[in-house]
């Protein structure tokens, strides 16, 4: 008997998994039959690999832009998306390099995993391309060097579809409130902190988790000391990371987490709470690039009186250092490259399109700020937006973050080791020498 | 008879499918990886044959130990909770519960559907510290243990901690409902007379229960090391590794070395480690087995 | 040695009153209760979390109850999230998988308990093997394989590889479920004119029932909370399986949407839950039965 039923039920279950697996297998085909439809004739569907989604980021200015311009010049043209997790970028492109399939236009990091690209001939010369496209001029002057600065001198390989100023956004309300002004040297910032500190206010709000919000100190101060090339002279001979100035450096942040400017548990706090800490007040202050202006202008999110409240002032210089006031640290987040072997003239047609109008799209739509140039910038955009492009231009020199020319592998450590360091299990003389 | 259980068709028929399969999905590419380890580079770079030297240099590698005692750690930890408190469920659900069993049984198994990045989730925020108390340290506050309040996630030996009760927490209602499978099939009978002998709580469980229950006992533990020598997604889902590496198990820092810092060739190496260790533990946990019963 | 006998001496006494009075069991009974509750509040919790505002998940603690209904987490986690999409790529992928896993691990590990041929325990050797080996090595050759054969972006890849990477432990246990299968039983009814084919299907198979139902559930748990596999093998959109499409709500610099991950989370969770919920009742009933027939 109970056999039986046992049976009857298997059986019940075989058969549901078969009509499963039956429903899927015509499901795979119906779609394939009709990409078979899609592609027929001359089509060009080229691929476009990115860490946002179509609602976010750069992809919901490309897309949009992708239909337009089948529309307008091409109606073959299609653009196939794709999302990919950030952490999982790079050993997407690695699994596809092999394959011999990279996509036709996708986001990358900077540093050495795009210097390997170049070194293995994957990627286009964008100076070369959009020279011969000629919309060279399109590309912000600011953003070639800091680009070049991140392939190692190789060239410019990146488009700067991005660019961020980095520095410190703070609490306009707060800082009245304690009467305090808007700190000019290191030791101004150090003051505010403790006053913050003794009111019972976090000064910083730190995303530890994320670790490289971490080094960012380090480097601020290391900048200020030696100048926006400090890294670049250490990647070069003239400087070496365990030279005073970075000791110097390293102490600083780490007395400055000791004494609990960072507040507590800093190392588990992650990206948004850091972010939402700053944006409910429970902070006073916020290192971190403009692409934070998205969160700054989210009326939702930031419950400090809207993004009036929150100015932004540059890292503060260090008294008897060679860094100025006008130096920036900048960043260019993710690159966007294009694949060398797949660079045919409809490919060529659509990167001068897109990148002729790309900047004043983002801007007038989002109030992305990019490293292309803008015709005009639009009224009605937030005053935060108009401060961050405006500083832009201020920008006499620029350097990049801490890690940027270090490979992969010491870009790690030096993160993983920052958390240790802020927390006091490893001293800055430790902390440097596993750099060198 | 034995022509019948010695037809080479049946035989073929039988084992032809899973041994097609597993040949081409699973040992082809293992070998293939294996092969790598004797090279240095990635699929960008190309990459070099330089013999055993990835081999030799993970004992000058300091992280490769790091995480290779973390390993061992985390294995020996969790597998012990794990199938400990598995075990002691099941005696629950078997001798105290009974029929009524049924609910708690469906219940224990509800974090072990949980995704493994839900699961992180929950945990970060019952462990949280800033910017609210999470509910462990509003919890310790409100019976006067502030001295136990702390930043969980922040420090290395607490997130270590932390980790290791999430796991045994996802998983023990599995090894539950598998050593309770074990369990109801123990005769009724042989309890009866045992129990009549007068055998009763531990001692009945100690020299009845356990012994008969042997064979699926030492395969829980053989997959529970299997699975947290390999631990993977739990740890990237809940610390990432951190904070500073105090996290970092082999498989991340092979996955890390692999495609972050694309040096695949040492990444297949490390892998090959982590393969001889389980392959290790494993024998020894048999060698173990099979003494005991002598 | 003391503590050995200290505890001897309090087991004795405090068994007993246990099974004469109500007042200990309604103890037992708090305490299993407090206990399933801890098992399922992140349910409860995972529940109020995903219809809190952004705002409430940032400011207020994360145990305070839902200041009211924000379904607007569930609308971006359909629309923008598309996790109906996934749901059904999840079920298309893991359900053949589990058939393909405990049709091809029964027949292999009839093949090598039950049958007569000299390689047999070789190939068991071969087989358990895949248990340790680490799924992270495999990546790269697979995926270079699975290119040349147009295999990526594939349900039916995925699910092969799911099917693979389920036969080691499957015909581990299989062949443990099959040792207790007396011999006698196949000598008679192959006496009674049966041949093999009719022996496995009409009376092997259907007595590993306790056995599949077992793997069943492992194997379930296996492939349902995949990420590596799924996030390596398919990169279109619309072919993402559940676990993938969970984890692409984080954003670039770390920032996640908290609101629809925890409604994406729940429309992930509760049809599972309600598939157990079904699957357990029929499954536990099978079992019991079984039990008690001995």
């Amino acid at each position: 008997m109970k056999t039986k039923k046992w049976l009857s039920l298997m059986v019940c279950v075989i058969a549901s998994l078969l009509v499963i697996a039956g429903c899927s297998n015509n499901g795979s085909e119906q779609s394939s039959s009709e990409e078979g439809i899609e592609s027929g004739g001359e089509a060009r569907t080229i691929k476009y690999m990115s860490n946002r989604t179509e609602n976010e980021g750069q992809p919901r200015v490309v897309l949009p832009m992708g239909q337009e311009y089948a529309e307008e010049h091409n109606s073959d043209f299609n653009i196939e998306f794709e999302v990919v997790e950030q952490t999982n970028l790079t050993q997407r492109i690695q699994l596809l390099a092999s394959s011999n399939d990279l996509p036709e236009m996708f986001v990358y990091e900077s540093a050495q995993p795009l210097q390997e690209l170049i070194d293995a001939d994957l990627v286009v010369d964008i100076e070369e391309a959009f020279t011969e496209l000629g919309i060279m001029d399109k590309v912000n002057p600011g953003a070639v060097d800091l680009l070049k600065q991140l392939s190692g001198g190789k060239g410019l390989y990146a488009i700067p579809m991005e660019l961020n100023i980095e520095g410190f956004w703070f609490n306009k309300e707060l800082f009245e409130e304690h009467n305090l002004e808007v700190p000019e040297t290191w030791d101004d910032l150090l003051q505010v902190s403790e006053t913050l500190h003794e009111n019972g206010i976090q000064p910083f709000a730190v995303a530890g988790q994320e670790r490289w919000p971490i080094t960012r100190y380090i480097n601020a101060y290391a900048t200020r000391v030696y100048g926006v090339d400090a890294m670049q002279r250490v990647n070069d001979g003239e400087l070496s990371i365990t030279d005073d100035g970075f000791v110097e450096a390293t102490t600083m942040v780490q007395d400055m987490a000791q004494k609990g400017y960072f507040g507590q548990g800093f190392n588990a706090i992650d990206y948004q709470t850091a972010n939402d800490i700053f944006l409910n007040g429970q902070a006073a202050m916020l290192y971190m690039g403009s692409w934070v202006l998205a969160e700054l202008n989210d009326e939702d999110r930031n419950n400090i009186g809207g993004p009036e409240n929150v100015g932004f002032f540059n890292v503060p210089v260090v008294e008897g250092g060679a860094g100025s006031a006008e130096d920036y640290n900048m960043n260019a987040g993710l690159v966007t490259v294009l694949a060398k072997d797949k660079f045919d003239d409809s490919m060529k047609d659509w990167v001068k399109y897109l990148y002729t109008n790309y900047a004043d799209r983002a801007l007038a739509d989002h109030g992305m700020i990019s490293g292309l140039m803008a015709e005009e910038i639009p009224e009605d955009i937030s005053p935060l937006t108009r401060l961050v492009t405006e500083e832009l231009n201020n920008v006499q020199n620029a350097s990049l973050w801490f890690e940027a020319y270090f490979d992969s592998r010491k870009n790690d450590t030096a993160e993983i080791n920052a958390q240790l360091l802020a927390n006091g299990d490893m001293t800055p003389e430790e902390y440097l020498a596993e750099l060198e | 008879m034995h022509k019948v259980l010695q037809d080479r068709k049946a035989i073929l028929l039988f084992i032809g499918p899973a041994m097609l399969l597993y040949f081409l999905i699973l040992l082809i590419p293992t070998f293939w990886s294996i092969g790598y380890s004797f090279f240095e580079g990635s699929p960008i770079r190309g990459f070099e044959f330089v013999g055993f030297s990835n081999y030799l240099e993970v004992f000058s590698d300091r992280n490769f130990k790091n995480s290779l005692g973390l390993s061992i750690k985390y294995a020996a930890l969790v597998t012990t909770g794990q199938v400990v408190l598995g075990l002691a469920l099941a005696l629950l659900f078997v001798f105290y519960l009974k029929k009524a069993s049924f609910l708690v049984r469906t219940l224990v198994f509800f974090p072990v559907i949980l995704p493994a990045v839900a699961v992180a989730e929950m945990f970060s925020k019952l462990f949280e510290y800033t910017p609210q108390l999470g509910l462990i340290n509003s919890f310790l506050t409100s019976v006067n243990l502030e001295m136990l309040v702390q930043p969980w996630l922040a420090q290395g030996d607490t997130a270590f901690a932390v980790l290791v009760l999430m796991d045994i927490w996802k998983s023990m209602g599995f090894y539950a409902v598998i050593l309770f499978a074990g369990l109801i099939d123990i005769p009724e009978d042989i309890l009866e007379a045992a129990k009549l002998d007068g055998a009763k709580g531990l001692t009945l469980v100690y020299n009845i229960v356990l012994p008969m229950i042997r064979p699926i006992l030492i395969s829980a533990v053989i997959f529970s090391l299997n699975g947290t020598l390999k631990v993977f997604e739990t740890a990237v889902a809940l610390t990432g590794g951190g904070p500073g590496n105090s996290t970092t198990m082999l498989t991340m820092y092979m996955y890390d070395t692999s495609f972050t810092y694309s040096q695949y060739g040492y990444g297949s190496t490390i892998a090959v480690y982590l393969l001889l260790l389980c392959l290790g533990v494993t024998l020894l946990v048999y060698r173990f087995a099979r003494k005991d019963v002598a | 040695m003391q503590a050995n006998l200290e505890r001897n001496k309090q087991n004795t006494p405090t068994e007993k009153p246990k099974k004469k009075f109500k007042f200990g069991s309604v103890i037992g009974m708090t305490m299993i209760f407090l206990f399933v509750l801890i098992l399922i509040y992140p349910i409860i919790w995972l529940l109020l979390s995903s219809v809190k505002t952004p705002n409430e998940i940032a400011v207020n603690p994360m145990f305070a109850l839902p200041e009211g209904l924000y379904f607007d987490n569930y609308v971006t986690a359909w629309t923008s999230g598309n996790m109906n999409v996934y749901f059904k790529n999840s079920v298309l992928t893991v359900f053949p998988a589990l058939f393909f896993i405990i049709m091809f691990g029964s027949m292999a590990a009839f093949a090598i308990e039950k049958m007569k041929w000299k390689l047999k325990d070789k190939v068991m050797l071969l087989f358990l093997a895949g248990i340790m080996i680490p799924v992270q090595i495999v990546l790269l050759p697979l995926f270079s394989m699975y290119f040349n054969l147009g295999l990526l972006n594939n349900l039916f890849g995925l699910m092969l590889i799911y099917t693979v990477f389920g036969l080691p432990l499957t015909i581990f246990l299989f062949v443990g479920y099959f040792k207790s299968v007396p011999n006698e039983l196949l000598e008679s009814s192959i006496m009674d004119g049966a041949n093999i084919y009719q022996f496995f299907f009409k009376i092997a198979f259907p007595l590993l029932k306790n056995a599949i139902v077992t793997v069943a559930l492992v194997q379930f748990f296996f492939a349902w909370n995949d990420l590596i596999f799924a996030m390596t093998f398919i990169s279109d959109s619309s072919l993402r399986t559940i676990q993938t499409g969970l984890i692409s709500f984080t954003g670039e610099y770390g920032a996640r949407q908290w609101g629809p991950t925890f409604a994406s989370i729940s429309l992930a969770v509760i049809p599972t839950l309600i598939l157990y919920l079904f699957l357990n009742k029929l499954v536990m009933k099978g079992m019991t039965s079984g039990a008690v027939k001995g």
